[in-house]
């Protein structure tokens, strides 16, 4: 007869032993190899936005919003990458998102709605269940809204790494680059004062906005903008190539967004163009390039859902509760290419059509928008198959030096 | 027991902070009522006080009675239960006031730490001093369980606390998801597996089904849960070799979850009919189906795509409660019911009122799981179609007033049941209608054992 003890005492040290071995590898294992690298485009937190972070911890913030932009959120801004993290000494990731995700709100709005909706989240989201904050000290809402300031790309912690900013202020954007209108809010109305200040401010700056934006057209993103929730801003190299690289799609993307921008507002030929497209006799080299590029984008991105000719019948239709628009409906022949251009940037609110402006670049989706323009107009591909030799085929992407372009 | 009050104490504050998801203003002015620190209080208390000190309170007698000896020593196991409630209390206090480390499951900040890690190398002292001064020479598996846990738990502990290391940026998220995920796997679930593995073949008087199996399931489930935890991550940018190993390890918790539950339903056979008389039992089998729901859910999201879809949304909250509520609670509650009056020598004061109990916590906690897991869908597909967050949270209203309405059944439940404790135990009534226990039937003539 052994001994009790001796009979479990090796399988319990081999137990042991692979217990630790596994804890090694799995948890010390990645705390050595694993060490975000510096980011370039990012700076150390301030002192304020520290205490507001502090803020942000203490009153459990991070329970309902969560602190990471997946692939999938593809009108959430940027994709996080672990570099985002470098200058966290704790990780306020979260685990659920009763809230919208935070990763990006740096700049998406100004200070005022942050801290109006600090103080009673229902002045600016009504259904909202996120409680009231306004007992907290005024210097603790601006600290914590300093914080939220400085997240993400557009945050103030970002670097203006390629003058990125001094394009904005070139074309007289501001920080936050859009914001939505808050005329339709309802819910409780205490601090009315407070909020009707605030509107007239945003409304301004709305309109003005939209005109430089939009030229003759500033009432179309203003009618739109009450039906879209959350307007966020930016178009991200890095999330278009994560989304291609998700769905084993190539997309080529051009740098200097607002350059583009801008130049086909100041452009003639570009600007007729884009009213003309793919009429005959108008094709110019510069444009057929485009157009086609158009084209190409349009069998990538557009046609699982839209179908190859337009007609809503893409393969990936079926599954999908709201039918993909089919453009070859007698309502669509009026759209112009700045309503097609708006409605690819935004998405259509209640389907799954994304918000293209974080994938695509304002050119990409001025060639899309005046390639559905023909569309719409001649119910079909029409006349344009096999007018272009290059069909399809995109222009090689210039040299850029973006750091998520890698 | 202060697990009693202490599932009061937690379930009530749960219904708080359930309710705050539907009226955000119903506190206002209290910061330590505010849903953002009442949701760690929630949790800590649900954990620690109330899981943790039924299990611990259970494992006092049972490991007794399998080792055939006496406790350690008494004095010392009094001590601990002591010190473990004045720290759950200095918890509260931390948590309310915003005292937190802002880690998901190890909110406790430094100070409470050190504390607890003492009071756990306390019970280790117990475990393994009543374990090696044991009379019986076999070790059953409840033992194995029960010790192993001793040995690990602590391990987690530190690590997940980071007593004794920081890391920066998003390499905490990895130890804060090892702890966890594993305060679940390796606390929870080994502490309360253990407990069934003795509860359930004493009480029906059946032979384990197979001692294989229990063995497979032991040794199989340290190596898989260990590193499940990082598939809390899996969509943010953690290297994907980890990833890849906590999907695969999720998977395979198929493996101890299957033996364990195979073994534990084959022991009932020719028993099921006894769920109807005997209170404790009903709890365990109650349990058990829950545990079953949980570990089917539990690795299909995990699972890469599944996770794409689900995470982030009440559809994880719900499989929680599934887990924490459904299994081991009424687990605790079973051992509850089953050790008091073997440790008290009096009979429960009323039946009536434990059956309301068992009702009042299987619909609430039925109610909020279908709840959560309906909401989580509804916001999940809601982000799929490309609708804004706080849309679905207009969208989600009804689910989370249902989710109240559960919680208020539950904590209706508690208060009878901290009743009928206080009842039993400190006024030492008479039972009024009869033990909660009938004794197993005999077995029918020819039934296969």
């Amino acid at each position: 007869m052994t001994t009790p003890r001796a009979n479990y005492l090796y399988p319990a040290l081999g137990l042991t032993l692979i217990m630790a071995s596994i804890i090694f590898v799995v948890v010390l294992v990645p705390r050595w190899t694993f060490r975000p690298p510096e980011p370039r485009d990012l700076r150390d937190y301030t002192a304020q936005e520290l205490r507001g972070r502090e803020i942000y911890k203490r009153e459990g913030c991070w329970y309902c919003h969560s602190m990471v932009s997946r692939p999938q959120d593809w009108d959430h801004g940027r994709r996080s990458r672990s570099s985002d993290y470098f200058y966290d000494a704790y990780h306020l990731l979260g685990s659920e998102r009763s809230g919208p995700d935070l990763a990006n709100i740096g700049g998406k709005f100004p200070d005022q709605y942050h801290m109006l909706h600090h103080k009673n989240p229902r002045y600016v989201k009504p259904g909202s269940i996120m409680p009231r904050y306004d007992y907290l000290p005024e210097q603790d809402l601006t600290d914590l809204t300093a914080y939220l300031q400085s997240l993400g790309p557009y945050g103030t912690r970002a670097l203006d790494v390629e003058g990125g900013k001094d394009r904005y202020a070139a074309t007289g954007e501001t920080r936050w680059a859009y914001v939505r209108d808050y005329t339709w809010v309802g819910g409780p109305l205490d601090g009315v004062t407070e909020k009707v200040a605030f509107w007239k401010l945003d409304v301004a700056h709305q309109r003005a906005l939209n005109e430089q934006l939009y030229g003759e057209h500033p009432e179309v993103p203003f009618k739109y903008s009450a039906e879209i929730e959350e307007l966020m801003y930016g178009s991200s190299h890095e999330a278009a190539n994560a989304k291609g690289a998700l769905q084993g799609l190539a997309t080529p993307v051009f740098p200097n967004k607002e350059a583009l921008e801008e130049a086909r507002l100041k452009d003639p030929e570009a600007r007729a163009w884009t009213e003309n497209s793919f009429r005959e006799g108008q094709i110019t080299d510069k444009n057929r390039l485009l157009a086609n590029y158009g084209k190409g984008l349009f069998n990538n991105q557009c046609a699982p859902c839209h179908g190859v000719t337009g007609n809503g019948k893409g393969q990936a239709a079926f599954s999908m509760t709201k039918r993909p628009a089919n453009f070859t409906e007698d309502k669509y022949a009026g759209f112009t290419v700045d309503a097609w251009y708006w409605r690819i940037s935004r998405g259509v609110p209640g389907t799954q059509m994304p918000r293209w402006e974080y994938t695509l670049d304002a050119n990409q989706r001025l060639t899309l928008a005046a390639f559905l323009r023909y569309v719409a107009q001649n119910k079909g591909l029409g006349k344009l198959e096999g007018v272009p030799a290059d069909y399809g085929k995109a222009p090689a992407p210039p040299e850029t030096t973006h750091p998520g372009a890698k | 027991m202060s697990a009693a009050v202490w599932a009061l104490v937690g379930t009530f504050l749960g219904l708080l902070a359930a309710s705050e998801y539907y009226w955000p203003d119903l506190v206002h002015n209290v910061p330590q009522l505010q849903f953002g620190r009442l949701r760690p209080t929630h949790v800590n208390v649900v954990a620690f006080g109330f899981i943790s000190m039924a299990n611990i309170g259970a494992i006092f007698y049972v490991v007794p009675e399998l080792c055939r000896t006496r406790l350690w020593s008494e004095r010392w196991a009094n001590v601990l239960m002591v010190a473990w409630n004045t720290v759950i209390l200095a918890g509260i206090l931390c948590l309310t006031n915003g005292i937190t480390e802002g880690r998901e499951y190890a909110e406790l900040p430094w100070f409470i730490d050190i504390p607890v890690m003492a009071a756990l190398i306390l019970y280790i002292v117990i475990v393994w001093g009543t374990v090696l001064s044991r009379k019986e020479r076999q070790l059953y598996v409840s033992i194995w369980y029960i010790a192993g846990t001793t040995l690990w738990f602590p391990v987690v502990y530190l690590i997940g606390n980071r007593v004794f290391f920081s890391v920066p940026g998003i390499g905490d998220a990895i130890a804060n998801w090892f702890y966890g995920h594993n305060i679940l796997g390796l606390w929870f679930t080994t502490n309360g597996i253990g407990l069934a593995y003795y509860f359930l073949p004493k009480i029906t008087r059946n032979p384990l089904y197979s001692h294989l199996l229990s063995i497979v399931g032991f040794s199989t489930i340290a190596m898989f849960y260990t590193p499940t935890g990082t598939h809390h991550l899996l969509q943010s940018p953690v290297p994907e070799w980890l990833k890849a190993v906590a999907v695969i390890s999720s998977v395979m918790l198929l493996v101890p979850v299957m033996s364990v539950l195979v073994n534990f339903f084959l022991t009932m056979k020719g028993k099921w009919g006894m769920m109807a008389t005997h209170l404790p039992l009903r709890f365990f089998i109650t349990a058990l189906g829950f545990y079953l729901l949980t570990c089917f859910t539990g690795p299909f999201q995990a699972t890469r795509w599944i996770n794409w879809y689900l995470h982030f949304t009440h559809w994880v909250v719900g499989h929680a409660h599934f887990a924490l509520l459904g299994t081991f609670g009424f687990i605790g509650w079973g051992a509850i019911y089953y050790v008091a009056p073997r440790v008290s020598g009096r009979q429960w004061y009323s039946r009536r009122l434990a059956n309301a109990h068992y009702w009042l916590s299987l619909i609430g906690t039925t109610l909020m799981i279908i709840a959560l897991t309906v909401a989580g869908l509804i916001q999940a597909s809601a982000w799929e179609e490309g609708l804004p967050v706080y849309r679905g949270v207009i969208m989600v209203a009804p689910f989370m007033l249902m989710r109240a309405f559960s919680g208020l059944l539950i904590v209706l439940g508690q208060v009878l049941f901290v009743y009928n404790v206080y009842k039993t135990l400190v006024a030492a009534e008479e039972a009024v209608e009869g033990p909660l226990e009938d004794a197993p039937q005999a077995q029918p003539a020819g039934a296969q054992s």
